[in-house]
């Protein structure tokens, strides 16, 4: 039908504005062939910006620092502010698919969830979990949307600090299940003890479904709630030799969307692709020395990596946000004090509404 | 038997008699031809097809044609110049915009459908409901307490600021 081909190249925010033209248009919209089509044939993985939210107490409002809309240029340093509710407290834990998850507190908590919608407001608090948490333990709360099955999950990581010294075989996660609308807690034996993972938002990312977080050590923990299955992969971080300092890790997802793992050693900068899951089998991808653009170099430790075309996002222990071409090797400094010090939350434009009124 | 498509001439007759000939390899693009030729069982020993399309005028079918014989021709059809180009193929009034769709899905041309389709919906994507009512000649079929709840509903759609201008 022609009214469906134009209807899947309009935008989202078009299309429904566009539900109450007529019955025919409505229930062209509402059809969940129609949303299926529309998912697979605008899905990107093509980040709008950062959301950031300053480390206060309580929590303040969320932010949003756009990167251009082609994705050319970063930001000509206007961050858009996003109407959120500051009277909720809430603080952004992850974001996914254009959907956030939010808590109340800063990581010790676990208690209280709750999904939220920066598109059409809304907001939706989840059952309380069934883990009763114990002390001297973060919680690493993470969310993973499934546009095409129209629900999402919800995994909590328990990281306990005695592990910084004393790695651990038990892994505790608990799960929430949007269609089930349930809680599943789940204990695993790892077979390799797994170190402390750090409470960051770039010790973890979520792939095709599956949750994998990154210990101290570079021990990374590969969970898959549907099959409710945890193993654990040696990532080449473990093979480097200390040589003085720390190493820091992140990872991530690469341009060509396979997992990303990188150590960054004073301004020494290495990125690694995992080719073969399998076989554990990665491959050094960029290795980059970086011209430290301050006097005392010794302040210049890049903490988190975003790679989004030709370009590494770098965050550095001073809270600058920095970015460095691949191709020409030029770093640019984002020139906005607002955001340093502040978590970066990846943002990727929303494809489909999972919050439906 | 039909012989393999790209091997045959095809002759294209619009509703007012203009003719076009276009190669077989061409004329591939057409999903409508496709099926068309391999179902023709009668086809003449010179390898030529005739295809008349009823509600397709000569001026119509020639901007087909050219969109055709645009994006067959493999040495042109690469990444930027090929948008450069659909973009100046397009641009042309809404009339014939229109019948473009309409003979783009008669032929099942999927590329001239998705370029028309996109060039429609660039056009009417900032509009307001009432707009693109008057647009397309639709009637209202909702009452209004039923357009004010969907409305309601998805109020998010009709503000401009912020994330949402990225939408």
């Amino acid at each position: 039908m022609i009214v469906t081909e134009i209807l899947l190249q309009l935008p989202l925010k078009s299309l429904f504005r566009f539900k109450c033209i007529s019955k025919g248009w409505q229930s062209n919209i509402s059809d969940p062939s129609f949303a299926h089509t529309y998912i697979s044939k605008h899905k990107s993985c093509e980040s709008l910006g950062f959301l950031y939210q300053r480390p206060t107490h309580p929590p303040k409002e969320l932010n949003f620092f756009p990167f251009s809309k082609e994705g050319k240029k970063l930001s000509d340093n206007n961050p858009t502010f996003i109407e959120f509710l500051s009277s909720s407290k809430l603080h952004i834990q992850d974001s996914s698919e254009g959907l956030l998850l939010c808590t109340p507190h800063n990581h010790c908590k676990h208690e209280e969830y709750h999904l939220w919608d920066p598109i059409n407001g809304l907001r939706l608090k989840l059952p309380k979990p069934k883990y009763q948490l114990i002390d001297r333990t973060f919680v690493i709360a993470k969310l993973i949307c499934d546009l095409l099955s129209s629900s999402y999950k919800v995994v909590c990581l328990f990281s306990q600090l005695a592990s910084v010294n004393l790695p651990t075989n038990m892994i505790h996660i608990e799960t929430y299940f949007s269609n089930a609308k349930e809680w599943r807690v789940s204990h695993h034996h790892s077979a390799s003890p797994i170190g402390f993972i750090f409470p960051s938002e770039h010790n973890y990312v979520s792939l095709k479904g599956v949750s994998h977080w990154i210990d101290l050590s570079g021990n990374i923990v590969v969970y898959n709630p549907d099959k409710d299955n945890l193993r654990v992969l040696k990532s080449p971080i473990l093979s480097l030799q200390p040589g003085g300092g720390c190493h820091l890790f992140s990872l991530g997802l690469s341009e060509d969307g396979f997992l990303r793992c990188s150590a960054t050693h004073r301004s020494l900068i290495r990125v690694w692709i995992l080719e073969d899951e399998n076989l554990n089998r990665w491959s050094l991808r960029y290795q980059i020395s970086i011209k430290i653009p301050w006097e005392f170099d010794a302040y210049f430790v890049p903490c988190e990596l975003f790679m989004l075309q030709a370009k590494i996002i770098l965050k550095a222990c001073t809270g600058e946000v920095l970015c460095y071409h691949l191709k020409s090797g030029a770093l640019e400094t984002i020139e906005f004090q607002e955001i340093s010090g502040s978590k970066l939350y990846s943002f990727v434009a929303p494809t489909w509404p999972l919050l439906a009124p | 038997m039909a012989s393999p498509s790209h091997t045959r001439t095809v002759t294209l007759k619009s509703c007012d008699d203009v003719e076009f000939v276009l190669d077989g390899s061409v004329a591939t693009l057409s999903q409508t031809l496709v099926s068309a030729m391999a179902e023709d069982s009668s086809s003449s020993d010179d390898g030529t097809f005739t295809w008349c399309v009823s509600n397709i005028t000569g001026e119509v079918l020639a901007k087909v044609v050219e969109f055709c014989n645009k994006h067959a021709d493999i040495s042109s059809s690469r990444g930027e110049d090929l948008k450069e180009w659909d973009k100046a193929f397009i641009s042309v009034e809404l009339d014939l915009l229109y019948d473009l769709i309409l003979a783009a899905d008669n032929l099942n041309i999927e590329s001239l459908l998705d370029l028309t389709a996109q060039r429609v919906a660039d056009e009417i994507k900032g509009k307001m409901p009432h707009e693109i009512r008057m647009l397309f000649n639709i009637e209202k079929d909702f009452t209004d307490e039923e357009e004010r709840e969907i409305r309601r509903e998805h109020a998010w759609a009709y503000g401009g600021e912020s994330l949402k201008s990225f939408l």
